[in-house]
Order: C-alpha cells, then structure tokens, then sequence
C-alpha cells in the first residue's frame, strides 16, 4: 500500500503551487473578515478532497487502474491507499487551516478557542462524510459522475438545512435534544467511523469486482 | 507441472455479443509465446483474463509460479494503453515500485533508462509514444520477473528500437526458467524471437504450433484459375483470388509440391498466415 500511497503524493506534488495559490488567497481573505479562520478551515480540507478527486481523473486517463489491478495485491490496495492518503491530507490541511487561524487571530487579537474547535470538527466531519459518499461512486462510475455526486450532495445538503431550518419548530422530543446537546460530540465520532468504514467496504466490493 | 499458464475452457462473453472462447490453452515455461490475431480477436481479452483485470465468465487460469501467496510479485507486465498516470517522472515510478515489489531493483531500473535515453525527472507526459513504451518495458523488467506478460510492447517503437527490445528479451530468455507471452500485429517480431504462435481469431484459438514447424511446413501455392481448379478441396486450407493470381494456403509443403507438379509454393510468413487465414476463403 506504501508505494501506492507515494504515487498519490507524487501525483498531488503536481499540484502543490494551485494549493499553496489558494491557500494565500484564503488567508488574505480572512485577514480581512470579522470572523477568524471561518473560511479557511473549511475551504483547505475541502480543497484536498477536490485535490484528491483529481487524481482519480489522472488515473482514469491513463488507465492506471487497469494496471494497478495486475499488480501484486493491486486492487485492494489501490482503495486502501485512496483513503489512507485522504485521511492524511485531510489531517494536514485541518492542521494547516488551524495554524493559519491561530496567526490571523493574533493579528487581529480575537482569538476564540472553541469557536476554531467547532469549526474544526465540522470541517473534519464536513470531509469524512463527503469522502464517505463520493468515493464509492469514484470507483464505480469514475470521476466525471462523481464530480456530479459532488454537486449533488452539495445541493442536497443545502437543501436540507434550509428545510429544517423552516420546519424547525417543530417539538423534538427533550430526551433527544439532551443526548445530542450532550453527546454530540461523541456521536460525531462513531457516526464518522460508521460512514468511512462502511463507504470503504462498499468501495472495496465494487473495485475488488470492477472490470477494466 | 512444466507449463507456466494453464488455461481451461476459458470464456469471456461481453454484453455487446463479444465472446472470447472457450480456449484451452498451455503456456509451457522457458520459452516465447507470441499471440497474433487481428485487432479485436481477443487477444488483449486473453492477456487481461490471465491478469485477473477482468474476470472470465468461465474457466480457470492456473499459474506455477513459486510465490503461490502473490503470484503477481514474478510477473513483469506491458499493457496495451495503461501505465502509470502521465503527470509521473521516472523516478517517481521508481520510488512507488520499491514498495509495490519486494524484488524491485532501482539500479536495474535506472541502467534500462540509461539505455534507452529516458530522463528519470521528466514528467511521462513529454515523452514520445516510443518513449513511453520503453519506460513501461524497462519497468515490467526491473523487479526481475520469471513471467513476462506483453501486450503490443513493440508498437509505436521504430525499427532500430524495436530490435534493441528484442535484444533485451532475448537477454531475458537467457535463464533458462523465464518465460514470455506477447502479442502483437507486427508479426515479424515474432518471426525473429519466438518459439510457439498461438493464432486468435473471432475469439478462438485456431492455431497453436511452434513457429519454426508453420514456417517450415506451411506454405503459399501461387496458381492461375485453371491451376486452381485442378486443386483436391482438402489440400486448399485459405485461398484468396488476387488480381493476377490466386494464393493458396497449404499444410505439408514438401508433399504437396510432388504431387502437383508444376507448382510453385513459396515459404510462408506470419503476415502472411495471417491475411490468409482473415482475408482468404475456406472451401471445406
């Protein structure tokens, strides 16, 4: 899997002046926002998934799957390696967008911790769904489907807000409202482990089966 | 088991109607197989069965290979349009390999580059087709396979290349435990470096001899109409009319030579073999 991994690197290398681009671009525009790190902790592990989409692309223009899957233990590495290196990049550019918030801050001086912690953890499980969804789709259909699961999730999940939002005075049960108030965070968790676990044994399936 | 591959009752039914097979088929070790047919036959529909990139319909596909765990560790691969993402260097596929293959060697890697002029840090992009086809024959060689599996790996190369890749796997044969399977449709290739010819056509095998015993006891008898005509139906395996002659293909040369007398049979090529088993008709 390691060597799979490096190539993915490889790959993003490529592309590491646009992230660095934008990167700059997204400070520049916090710097002047009221809100610290608002945009940035979202919008860089968003990016990497982007990033990440792209090399399937690059993959499928070559028909490096075609070749991965007559490799020693090539297909199941390949899906194992996807998620393993958007685990990673995803951690780093968290990690990026929170030390770039931590210098805006002590620019501007109004630093909220939990502020950046809620904004960290939704960006982190932001990812972890999308990636959830999105990557067996990659694998069944290929990157330009996915790009429109992309699209689609995004509008559904709007579309969803805006929803309850409306309907939101409609009675939850006390009893649910104190479990999330007061788990949330935990049920985070297991529901991130849930979705990526089950999203990469449905992407395991579907490659392990796929014909190229 | 002295054969390397074992292929029984292979099938491969595509849901656009194409059916490959049923083959049976025995890749013996040691020596060159080289797979001709023409495009669409199913070659590549062979060589992608045995890599397990798709999956027959029927059938099993044997390899005694002595890594039973991963048999594709001793298996040194060329496909036709698939490799590496082109946004890679060289060295970048060197790096990768070191930890896909437990026997990759980055020096042997790196000699074959030499060889073949290729910049280890430019992006595959940049390169030629030839180029290209260079880098992936000098990858498939660097973690010292025992089996080569090679689909079209002299396309796109200029003569003078082509025969230095020849060379080279001539050099691999030279162990006496290495085996190679390629097809190709430049069948003089196979002419200069291969032992057995495994013919495809419409998804069949329908011919599989050693090389030297087609060239020596097959051949072309070239008549007029009349000449033709006076030809027993079971002697005539293709024929095909031509503007000023007609061509038959014959089994036993040298018999048939004596008994038509007259007759003028020329040695056979693969080219040959092969458009007039595809373009020539059958009487029989």
């Amino acid at each position: 899997m390691k060597g799979l991994i490096k190539k993915d690197i490889f790959m993003l290398k490529n592309n590491t002046r646009y992230f660095l681009i934008f990167t700059l671009f997204y400070f520049l525009v916090s710097l002047n926002q009221t809100e610290p790190g608002s945009s940035t902790t979202f919008i860089l592990p968003f990016l990497t998934i982007v990033m990440m989409i792209s090399t399937f692309s690059y993959d499928e223009f070559n028909n490096w799957f075609s070749y991965a899957a007559a490799l020693p233990n090539g297909r199941k590495n390949v899906v194992k390696s996807k998620y393993a290196i958007t685990g990673i990049t995803t951690v780093l550019s968290t990690l990026l967008s929170i030390f770039l918030a931590f210098i805006i801050s002590n620019i501007k001086g109004n630093f909220s911790y939990s502020e950046m912690l809620s904004y960290l953890i939704g960006s982190v499980f932001a990812c972890i769904f999308m990636t959830s969804i999105i990557y067996p789709f990659l694998f069944k259909y290929g990157s330009e489907k996915g790009r429109l699961v992309i699209f689609a999730i995004s509008s559904m999940t709007v579309g969803a807000i805006v929803l309850l939002s409306k309907i939101s005075n409609i009675k939850i049960p006390s009893r649910i409202v104190s479990i999330l108030t007061g788990y949330g965070l935990l049920l985070l968790i297991i529901a991130s482990v849930l979705m990526i676990t089950i999203s990469y044994f449905i992407s395991k399936k579907i490659f392990t089966k796929k014909e190229f | 088991m002295n054969n390397i591959i074992e292929i029984k009752n292979l099938v491969k039914q595509y849901e656009d109607g194409f059916k490959l097979g049923p083959i049976d088929l025995e890749i013996p070790r040691g020596i060159i197989v080289g797979l001709i047919g023409e495009n669409g036959a199913g070659k590549t529909t062979l060589i992608k069965s045995i890599l397990n990139i798709i999956t027959p319909t029927e059938g099993t596909i044997e390899m005694s290979i002595d890594d039973q765990e991963s048999p594709l560790e001793e298996v040194g691969i060329v496909l036709d349009n698939a490799f590496f993402p082109e946004i890679l260097t060289p060295k970048d596929i060197d790096e990768s390999m070191k930890d896909i293959f437990k026997n990759w060697d980055s020096e042997l890697f790196y000699k074959y580059l030499r060889n073949f002029k290729i910049e280890g840090g430019k992006q595959i992009r940049t390169f030629s087709k030839g180029m290209r086809k260079k880098l992936e024959i000098a990858t498939s060689l660097a973690h010292h396979p025992k089996l080569l599996i090679l689909d079209e790996p002299t396309s796109g190369l200029d003569p003078v290349v082509r025969d230095e890749v020849l060379d080279i796997f001539l050099e691999f044969m030279q162990d006496e435990e290495h085996t190679i399977l390629l097809s190709t449709h430049i069948t003089s290739d196979l002419e200069h470096i291969a032992d057995r010819i495994v013919f495809i056509k419409d998804g069949k095998v329908t011919l599989e001899k050693d090389k030297d015993e087609i060239l020596d006891n097959y051949g072309i008898l070239k008549c007029d109409e009349e000449f033709f005509k006076k030809i027993e139906k079971e002697d005539i395996l293709f024929y095909k009319k031509e503007k000023y002659e007609i061509k038959v293909l014959v089994e036993n040369k040298n018999k048939i030579s004596k008994k038509y007398k007259n007759s003028i049979i020329d040695k056979i090529t693969l080219e040959d073999l092969m458009i007039l088993t595809i373009k020539g008709d059958e009487i029989r």
